[in-house]
């Protein structure tokens, strides 16, 4: 499969802070994969797609899109001339201009019939037909959010970057719409960037996340590596409660919560803690037990576990804990 | 390093950011000349400083100083009784009371000028009284005072404006909050709200002093000579060019002292409280006695500022217009309105490409140099005036000497043209910055994104969003075109007449019944800015 864009040793820094934005950016995508971009507010996710688009200028590095470079040392390319769709949190859609005329927007070079024949079609797949008419302060939340997906669809860019796409819809509409954003993307064999801070989603959609955390590329794997095997306590916790765990030589790991397991006694490599105290968070419970092996606590005397509610707990008694990274639900 | 530098050539460096810094650069040249003129002694300095000088600075500040006055007292109390009362005509009144901005200020001269004469019979008791001193105090005085009077009867709506922005927008808890502490209305007024709105009324002051400065006509028309006066007289009637730009330099540093002044003045302390939204306040019904003294606060400035020279123009342009409206007149207004429709299209165009480069490319140094291409509104008329004049005698000379000997560009309409751009340009990129600004920049890249260029963005995106923008700012530099008198003297070629410069001359001429004719048109294009101002404030942005 060949690689369809490309960040190589990427750095952005903006003028106003110290701080750079992005850097040390090696990533590389290959035709019609779907990467999610996850990461805090602030880590730097939003500028990568600008500098993939053409809107910020790299520091350092380069991008290539397909066999050439759109951004480096010596190579410009502006963001019109990249072929690169950008679909925006708010939409972005053109208030002056109807359903029809946002679609057609970017496909001005084709035929009349043509982009008729294009615009039927995929306002039909999005369930516009009948809209065309329509101004964009006329559509719902979800309608608005579809027709600028397909808007950025049409006019069948090699990439394409969604920013936030669900942001602003509630949580209802945003599981129907996962499920359509995806078919779509699918159905067009794109290669898609998706930036998002909801877990949710990139779990849905992504074929592979890439972490950022302070401009950098904390880990990149499959949404089942990184849930199952986060590197570190930020790419764990971005995913829901994990519990940071010590073995034998002294390593730690994240283990989530349906990976944790209290057993009875006899049963070999559990270890025996006491409770301390612990409350119920929804679908976990949040115990504070002490080792009884000293030499395990570590410098941390206190451990904090996530378990499954299914779990009984008591304050004061001991409980056996073992735990199985790669059990599969 | 050189790959750093291309690069950054390549984004901040286009045709968009070429032509704003080569246009910019271009627009301050006269400026630059006139600051440069400060250190340029002309040979009719020193008989200047010896004689009229002083007096031109005396009465400059002398005008300034009342004028400023007694617009505040005409704005100030009106604005306050608006804002917390309600009194027969008190919807009505907070709306016209800006309608004495229509009026320029040399249209208002020539109706007042009619009292100097119609006191003739006191002066002359006056003089069988005291005798010829006595005499001339009292005319200096009436002088003085009606010039005094007309001035600030039509510009206290800057004052108006800013106060009343101030009073209605002051929270209705710290009223509430001084009236608990035991203070009346009066004490809340003078111990609360007027503190409060200092600010405000600096801004509006502030602009009301750079009008007095500007004002060429009407001191003209009443004898009063003031700085601006003096740069005509030096130039034309001591022919000193020299003298006349170091006197304009010394007018631009005043102007650009009260400028630092007026935001130095804001200071750190806060005056208004965006976080919260005050709720509307209810205003206090006013009945008898008191509603009839708060009309009469409003009416007062109206009338003097307003309805007394509108209505004095109607009566005078019903008996003359069958004597004005020939051949002549009407290619007077053709010319009028064809320079101010071209210069006002090539203003709002100008401001469409600062505006769009500025968004383009967001740094710092381009915001600035557009910032600064747009001073020129601060600096007066005949001040501009004389920085092109130089600039274009300077050119002139060059061609001269390269070519045939002929002046190319004196006389020129172009250079009429170039003067309004450098005095005007403020007029319309503040607007245009504004309705850019209310665009949301993900629709530019958006546009980007699929596939349309920067020219192909401004034109289907942009344009079609600021198109009321885009009207209201070339109607009010169309009007200020229109209306604009000390530059248009200056720099029109030999013959040509403006609405503005017709009516002067007719005044001038004594001709006062037929200089309304003009006046009331002028009026008229007036309001029309005045209705894109209401547009441009009031009218909600989609």
């Amino acid at each position: 499969m060949s690689v369809s864009l490309e960040f190589r040793e990427v750095a952005k820094c903006y003028s106003a802070s110290d701080q750079p934005a992005v850097q040390d950016i090696n990533l590389s995508l290959n035709e019609g994969e779907i990467l999610a971009l996850v990461g805090a507010s602030g880590s730097g996710k939003t500028t990568l797609l600008r500098l993939a688009v053409g809107l910020e200028t790299p520091d350092t590095g380069q991008i290539i899109l397909g066999e050439r470079i759109v951004a480096g040392p010596a190579h410009w390319v502006p963001p019109e001339r990249r072929g690169i769709g950008l679909v925006f949190q708010d939409g972005a859609l053109f208030p002056h201009l109807n359903v029809e005329a946002n679609l057609t927007y970017g496909i001005y070079k084709l035929s009349r019939d043509e982009g008729k024949a294009i615009t039927e079609r995929l306002l039909e797949m999005v369930g516009l037909s009948g809209k065309e008419k329509r101004y964009p302060h006329e559509l719902s939340g979800g309608e608005r959010q579809r027709l600028g997906i397909v808007r950025a669809l049409a006019p069948q860019p090699r990439v394409i970057l969604l920013d936030e796409p669900f942001g602003n819809l509630d949580p209802a509409l945003r599981c129907t719409m996962r499920e359509e954003v995806r078919s779509l993307l699918v159905e067009f064999k794109t290669t898609v960037i998706l930036v998002t801070h909801d877990p949710g989603d990139s779990l849905a959609i992504a074929h592979r996340i890439a972490v950022l955390c302070d401009g950098r590329i904390d880990q990149t794997g499959t949404p089942e590596e990184i849930y199952r095997n986060p590197k570190s306590e930020y790419c764990a916790g971005l995913f829901g409660p994990a519990n940071c765990l010590v073995d034998d030589s002294g390593k730690q790991q994240w283990v989530r919560p349906d990976q944790l397991f209290v057993v009875n006694e006899n049963q070999t490599d559990a270890i025996e803690t006491r409770v301390l105290s612990f409350h119920q968070t929804g679908r976990h419970t949040e115990v504070a037990v002490r080792p009884r092996d000293t030499a395990l606590a570590g410098d941390q005397k206190v451990w904090r576990l996530y378990l499954e509610s299914t779990h009984l707990v008591e304050e004061g008694s001991s409980i056996w804990v073992t735990w199985n990274p790669f059990r599969k639900e | 390093m050189i790959a750093v530098l291309n690069r950054y050539l390549r984004r901040e460096l286009d045709l968009w950011s070429l032509a704003t810094v080569l246009l910019g650069l271009i627009l301050l040249v006269p400026l630059f000349t006139v600051a440069i003129g400060l250190g340029d002694i002309g040979p009719k300095w020193d008989h200047l400083k010896s004689t009229v000088l002083s007096g031109y600075v005396f009465n400059t500040l002398l005008l300034v100083i009342l004028v400023t006055a007694l617009a505040t007292l005409f704005a100030v109390p009106a604005a306050w009784v608006i804002s917390v009362f309600e009194f027969p005509g008190h919807r009505v009144f907070a709306w016209v009371l800006i309608l004495p901005l229509a009026i320029p200020t040399y249209v208002s001269a020539f109706v007042y000028f009619q009292f100097t004469e119609a006191a003739i019979p006191l002066l002359v008791n006056i003089r069988n009284v005291w005798g010829i001193e006595g005499f001339q105090v009292a005319e200096i005085v009436l002088r003085y005072g009606l010039l005094t009077v007309l001035m600030a009867s039509v510009l206290y709506p800057y004052i108006y404006i800013s106060a009343r922005a101030s009073f209605s927008q002051q929270r209705q808890r710290l009223i509430e909050a001084a009236h608990t502490l035991g203070h009346g209305l009066w004490s809340v007024f003078f111990s609360v709200a007027l503190p409060l709105a200092r600010p405000a009324l600096v801004g509006g002051g502030s602009l009301v002093v750079m009008e007095v400065i500007n004002d060429y006509g009407a001191v003209h028309f009443f004898g009063v000579p003031t700085l601006t006066e003096g740069i005509f007289r030096t130039w034309f009637g001591l022919g000193d060019l020299s003298s006349a730009l170091r006197l304009a330099g010394l007018i631009m540093l005043v102007v650009f002292m009260i400028l630092l002044l007026e935001r130095a003045q804001r200071g750190r302390a806060r005056y208004a409280d965006p976080g919260h939204r005050s709720k509307p306040r209810t205003l206090r019904k006013l009945r008898g006695l008191q509603g009839a003294f708060a009309t009469g606060l409003c009416l007062i400035p109206l009338t003097l500022g307003f309805l007394f020279p509108t209505g004095q123009l109607v009566i005078w342009a019903y008996r003359s217009w069958g004597k004005v409206f020939r051949t002549e007149f009407a290619m007077h207004l053709l010319n009028s309105f064809i320079l101010a429709i071209v210069a006002a299209l090539v203003l709002t165009s100008i401001a469409l490409l600062f505006s769009y480069s500025v968004k383009l490319h967001p740094v710092r140094w381009l915001k600035s140099i557009t910032g600064i291409a747009a001073l020129g509104y601060a600096a007066p008329g005949a001040v501009v005036a004389v920085g092109v004049m130089v600039v274009i005698g300077s050119l002139d000379r060059m061609t001269a000497s390269i070519g045939n000997g002929a002046f190319l560009l004196s006389g020129n309409l172009l250079v009429i043209g170039f003067a309004y751009c450098v005095r005007f340009l403020a007029v319309s990129l503040q607007p245009v910055n504004g309705g850019m600004s209310r665009i949301c920049g993900s629709l530019d890249e958006a546009s980007r994104s699929l596939g349309r260029g920067k020219l192909a963005t401004l034109w289907h995106i942009n344009l079609p969003l600021l198109r009321g923008t885009l009207v209201a700012a070339f109607t009010l530099v169309f009007v200020d075109i229109l209306k604009e008198l000390p530059l248009t003297m200056i720099l029109r070629p030999t013959n040509f007449e403006t609405m503005a410069t017709t009516a002067f001359s007719l005044a001038k001429e004594g001709r006062i019944h037929e200089c309304a004719v003009p006046s009331l048109i002028l009026l008229a294009a007036g309001g029309l800015g005045l209705m894109a101002i209401d547009r441009l404030i009031l009218t909600p942005q989609r």
